[in-house]
């Protein structure tokens, strides 16, 4: 028993020290709302978000997805510290539907973290897709 | 007590083995639907989340149901009359060729999981219809149906 209580002793103050090491992260987002404006169809347009973290501990980003094919994002970095951001990267490309499709659509990113209160937040694109521009002649 | 004990290793050894044949045979476990085989689906879809599968499988099995529900991608610019089409191109008499574009569509998966989760729940093709229209209308133009 005397030999036992020394490492029970190591495995309480290992836990207490690991649940002091750090706060939880909370992830903030610059916007959740990005309104693209006309875009032509056969065109790609592209936005930048801020994503920063106002928590306590280390932010890490462990998915990133898309409501649809057409559309794609990427953060950079996936890891941010206490108090720093990154850019979540946005590209909506008009034309995957093909030349036909014109119109206001909906489109979603979803960003997967190991922030306990708000584990995945949306970043909602809204876009009117135009007819496709003519190709300027000589 | 020994005696017990290798009949309880084989219990233990077959239980898991029953469940996995059982999955073969396209059953969705305790759901109201059927599901076709995965094996005769195309690498892609086979790889794809089990989300992504699950509503591969479906729209294979119940192409009525997927026939009669708009899809509010986008795709009706591409063709696409259903949100069956985002899965099954054609099917002749079970020739059938997959369409790819589900794969990487969320829009187009998210309505078939609402179809699945509303039929297990008791709900007809009528009611499935409106709930999709009013979640999913805002994110697009919805497939002609026909």
């Amino acid at each position: 028993m005397r030999r036992i209580f020394p490492l029970f002793l190591l495995f309480v103050v290992a836990g207490l020290l690991a649940g002091c090491s750090g706060g939880a992260p909370a992830i903030a987002l610059e916007t959740q709302d990005l309104d693209l404006g006309d875009v032509p169809n056969g065109t790609i347009a592209a936005r930048d978000v801020a994503v920063q973290n106002d928590g306590d501990g280390m932010l890490i980003v462990e998915a990133i997805s898309t409501s649809c094919g057409c559309t794609a994002a990427t953060l950079e970095p996936m890891q941010i510290a206490p108090g720093e951001s990154g850019t979540l990267h946005i590209e909506y490309d008009a034309g995957a539907h093909g030349p036909d499709l014109t119109g206001p659509l909906v489109r979603q990113v979803f960003i997967n973290s190991n922030d306990p209160a708000r584990p995945e937040v949306t970043v909602e694109l809204a876009v009117n897709v135009t007819p496709p521009q003519a190709m300027g002649g000589n | 007590m020994k005696r017990l004990l290798p009949l309880l290793a084989l219990l233990l050894l077959l239980t898991p083995l029953i469940g996995a044949c059982g999955n073969q045979t396209g059953r969705a476990g305790d759901h109201s639907y059927r599901l076709a085989p995965l094996a005769q689906m195309p690498p892609g879809v086979q790889q794809a989340p089990s989300t992504v599968r699950e509503a591969y499988q479906f729209a294979v099995h119940n192409p009525d149901v997927l026939a009669e529900l708009p899809c509010y991608c986008g795709c009706g610019a591409m063709g696409h009359i259903s949100n069956y089409s985002c899965y099954v191109q054609s099917d002749d008499n079970g020739d059938i060729v997959y369409d790819n574009h589900a794969l990487g569509c969320s829009i187009c998966v998210d309505i078939t999981q609402d179809a699945m989760r509303m039929l297990d729940e008791g709900k007809d093709v009528a009611e499935i219809y409106e709930y999709v229209d009013a979640t999913y209308s805002r994110f697009g133009p919805p497939t002609p149906l026909q």
